[in-house]
Parts: C-alpha cells; sequence; structure tokens
C-alpha cells in the first residue's frame, strides 16, 4: 500500500534521510521505530507530501500523496508537528476538514464519539490539554475513514486509558485490512503494539523485518530476557561504531 | 476547488477575530468618516479644493488597518501554529489551496466593503445637508471604496503567505500602510513614485478629482493596485510550491 524507493531529504548541507526504500502492508501494524531526530517525521512529511524529498519517491496506494483525489479518504494522518487553531472549536476544526474533502457531515458525529470528545466538542481547542488535542488530532485522522494511517508519535500526552484505547484501536483498525503507520521512539509501547518494524536511525533504514525475528536477531548472546529496548540499542549502537 | 473553497469558508468563518475584524472595519469607516463629515463638513465643502470622495471615506485610513489584520490571520495565522500542515494534507494541490483561501478572504472584505461603502455615502451626504452630493454623483468613488479594502487584503495575503509569519507580516504590513505609505506621498521628490504604491494607487479612485500630482486616473489607479495584488498573490504561489511546508 506504501512504496517508498530511494527517498532522500537534504535541508541544506544536513542529511535528514538518506536512500530509505521501504514497503507497508495492510492488515498489520508498522511501527516506525527511531531516536529523536533519526528521521522518522521527515518521512512521514514526504508521504503526505508535505516536504519534497531530494532525490527518490513516496507513493500511497500507487501515487504519490499530492495526487490522490480527496487525500483524506485513502490516507488518515496525525503530525506531531501540527495543531489545530486554538479559537477554533473541535467541531469547528473537523467541520473544514470534513468540507475540504466532501465528506459528509456524520462522520464529525462519529469520529468524535470514537474519540470520545462529544461532551466538549463546542469549546474552543484553546482549552484542551495535550491528551484532548491528541484525540481531536486522532479524530481527524479517522474522519475520512482511510485505508492508510499515518500516526506520527500518537502516544504523546495521552494518559494510560487514552493509551490503551489506542493501542486496542490500533489493533482493530489493522484487523479490518488498513494500512497502519505509527511512529515512536517509546520501545515499550512498540513491542505492545506493532507486528512490524522500520528502525531507522541517522536517517538510514537498519531493519525491516517482523517484531519477533527482530527481538530474535538482535538480542544479547546468553539472555533469555528479550526486550525491544535492549534489541533497539544492540542494532543501533552497533551501526554507530 | 469548490470543497477547498467551502473549507476555507468554515476556517474563516469560524474565527472570532475574521468577524471581530470584519466589524471593526464596518464600524471605523462609517465612524470616522461620520464623524470629520459632522464637524467639519461644511467648512471643507465651502473650499476650493474640495473632495467629496475623500471625505465621506476618510475613515478608510483607519480602516484598512483591520483589513491588514483580517488578510494576515487568514493565512501566516495558519503558519504560526502549524495548522497549515493539516490544511496542506486535506488540499495538497498548493494552487488549488492558495486560490480558496484568497479568494474566500477577498469575498469577505468586498462584501463588508460594500455595506460599508453605501453606508458611509449615504450617512455623510444626509450629514452635509444641501451641500451633500447625490448618491449617483459619488458612485465612483463608492464603487472604489468597496473594491480598494477587497484588493488591498489580497496584496496582504499575498504578503503574509510568502512571509509566513503573523507578527512578522502584520509588523511589515500595518505600519507601511497606515504610515509610511501615506507619509511618503508627502515628501516632494518621492511623492510621485508614492502614487503608484498599492493603497495610494487604490485611494485615487475614491477621490473625485485628480490632484496635481496623480499620475494616472482612477480606474488606472484600481488597475495598479489590482497589478499589485497579482504580483503578491503570484509570489506567494511561488513560494508555496517550491519551499517546504
Amino acid at each position: 500500500m506504501i512504496e517508498v524507493r530511494g527517498l532522500t531529504k537534504r535541508y541544506g548541507a544536513v542529511t535528514a534521510v538518506t536512500g530509505l526504500t521501504f514497503d507497508v502492508a495492510p492488515g498489520v501494524v508498522t511501527a516506525f521505530l527511531g531516536s529523536n531526530g533519526a528521521g522518522k517525521s521527515t518521512t512521514l512529511r514526504m508521504l503526505l507530501g508535505l516536504d519534497r524529498p531530494t532525490a527518490g519517491t513516496a507513493r500511497i496506494g500507487g501515487s504519490p500523496y499530492a495526487q490522490l483525489r480527496d487525500p483524506l479518504r485513502t490516507v488518515g494522518s496525525l503530525l506531531d508537528s501540527s495543531a489545530p487553531h486554538p479559537g477554533r472549536t473541535a467541531r469547528a476544526h473537523l467541520r473544514w476538514l470534513a468540507a475540504s474533502n466532501r465528506l459528509p457531515g456524520r462522520r464529525i458525529d462519529e469520529v468524535l464519539d470514537t474519540v470520545d470528545l462529544t461532551a466538549v466538542a463546542d469549546r474552543r481547542v484553546r482549552g484542551f490539554s495535550l491528551g484532548m488535542r491528541q484525540r481531536l488530532g486522532l479524530a481527524a485522522a479517522l474522519l475520512g475513514d482511510p485505508a492508510v494511517l499515518l500516526l506520527d508519535e500518537p502516544v504523546n500526552g495521552l494518559d494510560a486509558e487514552g493509551i490503551r484505547w489506542l493501542r486496542t484501536s490500533l489493533r482493530r483498525l489493522a484487523a479490518e485490512g488498513r494500512t497502519v503507520v505509527v511512529s515512536s521512539h517509546l520501545m515499550s509501547e512498540v513491542e505492545q503494539t506493532a507486528d512490524h518494524l522500520l528502525v531507522i536511525s541517522r536517517g538510514r533504514l537498519l531493519a525491516d523485518t517482523p517484531l519477533p525475528d527482530f527481538l530474535a536477531e538482535h538480542s544479547a548472546p546468553g539472555t533469555d530476557h528479550r526486550s525491544l529496548e535492549d534489541a533497539f540499542l544492540a542494532l543501533t549502537t552497533g551501526a554507530d561504531t | 476547488m469548490i470543497a477547498a473553497l467551502h473549507a476555507e469558508w468554515v476556517k474563516a468563518t469560524t474565527l472570532r477575530s475574521t468577524w471581530v475584524c470584519l466589524a471593526g472595519f464596518a464600524v471605523a469607516v462609517t465612524g470616522i468618516s461620520a464623524a470629520v463629515v459632522g464637524a467639519i463638513g461644511d467648512l471643507q465643502a465651502a473650499e476650493p479644493d474640495y473632495d467629496a470622495g475623500l471625505l465621506a471615506f476618510y475613515g478608510l485610513n483607519f480602516g484598512h488597518v483591520a483589513v491588514i489584520v483580517v488578510a494576515v490571520l487568514l493565512t501566516a495565522g495558519e503558519y504560526g501554529r502549524q495548522t497549515v500542515h493539516d490544511a496542506l494534507v486535506a488540499v495538497p494541490r498548493r494552487g488549488v489551496f492558495l486560490a480558496s483561501k484568497v479568494a474566500v478572504g477577498a469575498a469577505l472584505v468586498l462584501a463588508t466593503a460594500t455595506v460599508t461603502a453605501l453606508v458611509s455615502a449615504v450617512v455623510t451626504q444626509a450629514l452635509l445637508g444641501p451641500a451633500g452630493l447625490s448618491l449617483s454623483k459619488l458612485a465612483r468613488p463608492t464603487v472604489a471604496a468597496a473594491l480598494y479594502p477587497a484588493l488591498l487584503a489580497v496584496v496582504c495575503m499575498g504578503v503574509a503567505m510568502v512571509m509566513r509569519d503573523q507578527t512578522g507580516a502584520l509588523g511589515l504590513l500595518v505600519p507601511f500602510f497606515f504610515l509610511v505609505s501615506p507619509l511618503l506621498e508627502l515628501v516632494p521628490v518621492l511623492q510621485h513614485l508614492a502614487v503608484w504604491l498599492p493603497d495610494r494607487a487604490g485611494q485615487v479612485a475614491v477621490r473625485l478629482h485628480p490632484r496635481p500630482i496623480d499620475a494616472f486616473g482612477p480606474v488606472t489607479g484600481l488597475v495598479v493596485l489590482a497589478l499589485w495584488a497579482a504580483a503578491a498573490v503570484l509570489g506567494a504561489w511561488w513560494v508555496l510550491r517550491r519551499r517546504d511546508a
């Protein structure tokens, strides 16, 4: 569903992402795993047509994002960098998004209900907590009932209940046959949610494997304990030297 | 395109600041015009260089600040909070995004300015009593007083989209159109160039009579302003296509 080929992004002298090539399959939760500044957000921004690649291509459902007709019907996204306007109500934020992609108005009520924001839908976003903003972002991502979900650090700001809800939702969405990509630097969260890993470090793709295989390959010899954190650090620090 | 226009309409009309600015414009223009005419209209009307258009829409000199503010808030306002990322993800075609945004902003200002111009014309001329002109005699300045704010808004939206910075755009545009440009018109060496600036050119059409320093007539004045607007939007489009969001 997602095809990335030789994707490279340079900002002046700084290379954010180098020669990324991978596919993302539907039906599983794929975690885009890397430290802060590894190039996760840059890659997602290029997938969404916000940043222009220096080289390479990123396609969703066979075409570049910018060429999708009513893209919110195909791709739902939550960007770390994006925020709703504080002066608008949650409902108004979803209303303009729905209007931009000709989505039916009933979807607004449905997604508000899904993320449990119905009670505060007519309040301005200015007064929202980080967790409420994150829920609104997820509501926006679900608005077009998309086949592809690209979520940048969706756990940010969520409380324990919210995290559990998100985990269950992601699993359900993947089980429905959708393509679900979640970027994260939180190892324990990824360990509990993801089926497949894309590990990125310093702008390069280090691994593209199912989670159990990754744990088996990269855990320290002679130990029974195979945490994702250990495996990730073993791989990324190994790559640095 | 219709979906993108609809989205921009919802965005513009769900912000309180839009309505505050538009109402501020209407109140400032009609209020100040009426107050000035009420205070010194009789005296002015007896002067040989009396210009009924200039006096009837005197409040525009202050009201256009509200137009600049709303133009910047609707455009650069999206950049400060990165709302623009959501906007470009929803409407990835940059040309469609920009055109919808400018069209909705210009339409809101044009509608407000049309009503404001008509009310100002009727009220000020009524205050002048027998010295007041009929609406038909003041028709061209009234039309200009409706078009001028809308075109100025387009200039400001274009510049603000290029700058992508709300504070910076306000800091440049408000003092420039409120102070610098009118003052330049008073400097003898510069005034022949200053009349070509967007706001000065537009205001030529609001006056009923030409002045010695005017290099062109009312229609050309509006055309000059429209060319500035087109240049600003082209600049914004070029930047939007080239730069990362």
